[in-house]
């Protein structure tokens, strides 16, 4: 057996009888690693930490569709039937014939050379692309609905476009809109869901969104519903791997607003948050003589929406009353009337300004 | 530095022991289709893997692994005694994949293949923090040194981890010497083991595996 008592973090992670350990992947009669543990208490740390990079440091497996390699694997195999005894292929009268045509042909192409059609050249192999770009339009007065091939589900409203990318669905799920859509997104963290909006994209895992994107509007916006949404500027070329900079974190209420006139990306809340719908969350919005932190953080949770207060400045102040009715903002602003505060809001999240209640 | 471990993995369950692979690999040598589709079977899959992370186009990496094995079938009986079918395949695969890539950027449509390769990993720790309500000021953090990991690292730390390769063949698959693959590796460790990093990935895993 190895001596591992002067291991350091790094060498456990390289080695593979410790990292089948960490991942869980041995017999469930193998204590070594327990019993070593045991025995090394000066080495616990060292140990847990080597353990927890193991299984951070795994790398997300990207799963293939068997039917696809099934697919593939059939025509490699039908490429290679018995091979048939041939002469040598010059003494065949048809290929002087064919090889003389070539010459000819290729003198023809040089000509024809510039007016070719596009598409890539199929340089491997002759198989059809079974993806095809495929274009939705919404020419009806009423919103229309999409789904993928991955299950998700798109709300085009009228006027609106979407391009549906080749190959939707292998590595990415990409998409692109003009217009405005609510998105439902089946969730899928090794395909990240793309949405390209002009110069704004909207990445995410699994989630629901809607996305405003006219062309003749001043701004795109992106207004989420449920789950986490990534958006950023696209910079020429390099689409998916942003600078940090330009990239906003968007839960649920949350809006990015890109402002196209100052190239400009704003973080905001939704105009009308709704309640988020887990039932957990959803306690009853009825108050009496209730400290107001108290009233603050049940809406914070009802809405998913971050409150900014000052909890020793605003603790002697109650409210009696029911918020179940109402927009989010008209409940805001009768809490605020009742302690004499005011709100704003700043960066998607609600800061309230008090003078507090004696 | 450490010296690094240098004792054999112990190979994946999925795949034969060596000892059966080299049959297999002698049966197809003779021609025989059974033991061609078995190869198929086993390796395709994860050769597929492999590819999409080094080339984006996943038809395009499709078309060249058809091709490839169409190749060993055809020059079967010329083919070297490979003991090891992992590293040899993922070898062909990645000259293959390099080779077509400056073919096709030779056409004018080759702009669907991207120019550089880029080894694409997603880490579970990162799916982690998105998935889940951790603040985003870690996200980011994270985001920002897993960044740094150049492409090679990306790569020396795919095939040593994912594929679970010794050194020798990691460094025979990237065409590189065995230091330079062992350095590979360590370096993006030492990247990523710093203080802060440590706090996160403890404080997400120790919820997961008491």
């Amino acid at each position: 057996m190895k001596n591992y008592s002067h291991y350091q973090p790094d060498d456990f992670v390289q080695d593979p009888y410790f990292r089948k350990w960490a991942l869980g992947q041995l017999p469930a009669d193998d204590t070594f690693w327990t019993t070593w543990r045991a025995t090394h208490p000066e080495q616990y740390d060292t140990l847990e930490q080597a353990k927890s990079l193991v299984v951070a440091l795994r790398i997300e497996s990207a799963p293939t569709d068997p039917a696809e390699v099934e697919t593939a694997i059939a025509q490699i195999l039908s490429g290679i039937e018995t091979p048939v005894f041939k002469p040598p292929f010059f003494q065949n009268r048809w290929v002087q014939f064919a090889a003389m045509l070539v010459v000819v042909a290729g003198i023809g192409y040089g000509f024809w050379w510039n007016g070719f059609p596009s598409g890539r050249p199929k340089t491997l192999s002759n198989r059809v692309d079974s993806e095809q770009q495929r274009e939705e339009f919404n020419s009806t007065p009423s919103p229309k609905t999409i789904r993928l091939s991955d299950g998700s589900e798109v709300i085009l409203e009228p006027a609106s476009r979407l391009l549906i990318k080749t190959g939707f669905g292998n590595v990415k799920r990409e998409v692109q809109l003009t217009g405005e859509a609510f998105f439902q997104v089946t969730k899928n963290p090794e395909k990240p869901f793309l949405v390209y909006t002009g110069n704004v994209v909207t990445k995410v895992l699994g989630t629901s969104f809607r996305i405003k994107a006219y062309d003749a509007d001043a701004n795109v916006s992106v207004a989420v519903r449920t789950g986490k949404v990534t958006v950023f500027k696209q910079t020429a070329g390099q689409a998916t791997r942003p600078t940090l900079s330009d990239e906003i974190i968007l839960t649920p209420n949350q809006q990015a607003v890109f402002v196209k006139a100052d190239d400009r990306l704003v973080k905001t809340l939704v105009e009308k948050p709704v309640m988020l719908s887990k039932p957990a969350d959803n306690q009853p919005l009825e108050f009496s003589e209730t400290p107001i932190p108290t009233v603050f953080s049940s809406l914070e949770k009802s809405y998913g929406v971050k409150m900014i207060f000052d909890p020793d400045l605003l603790k002697d102040c109650n409210l009696t009353g029911t918020l179940t009715n109402g927009s989010f903002y008209e409940k805001l602003t009768l809490v605020c009337e009742t302690i004499q505060a005011r709100y704003e809001v700043v960066d998607g999240q609600v800061v309230i300004y008090g003078r507090g209640c004696k | 530095m450490p010296k690094p471990n240098l004792f054999n993995w112990q190979d994946s369950s999925l795949l034969p022991e060596s000892g059966q692979e080299y049959a297999l690999w002698q049966s197809f040598k003779q021609g025989d289709r059974n033991a061609f589709a078995k190869l198929l079977n086993l390796y395709y899959p994860l050769l597929l893997n492999y590819g999409v992370r080094f080339q984006r186009d996943r038809e395009f990496v499709k078309d060249c692994l058809h091709d490839l094995f169409i190749e060993l079938w055809n020059q079967r009986e010329g083919l070297d005694d490979v003991r090891m079918l992992k590293p040899y395949l993922l070898t062909s695969l990645r000259r293959k994949l390099v080779r077509e890539t400056k073919r096709l950027r030779w056409f004018r449509e080759a702009d669907e293949v991207t120019n550089d390769y880029a080894f694409e990993v997603q880490f579970t720790i990162e799916s982690y923090l998105i998935n889940n309500e951790v603040q985003h000021e870690d996200l980011k953090r994270l985001r920002v040194h897993l960044d740094k990991l150049t492409k090679r690292q990306r790569e020396a730390i795919y095939l040593r981890f994912f594929q679970e390769m010794e050194y020798d063949d990691i460094a025979r698959v990237m065409a590189i010497n065995y230091h330079s693959a062992v350095n590979l590796v360590y370096e993006s460790l030492k990247l990523l083991r710093k203080n802060w990093f440590m706090t996160v990935v403890v404080a997400v895993f120790s919820a997961l595996n008491p």
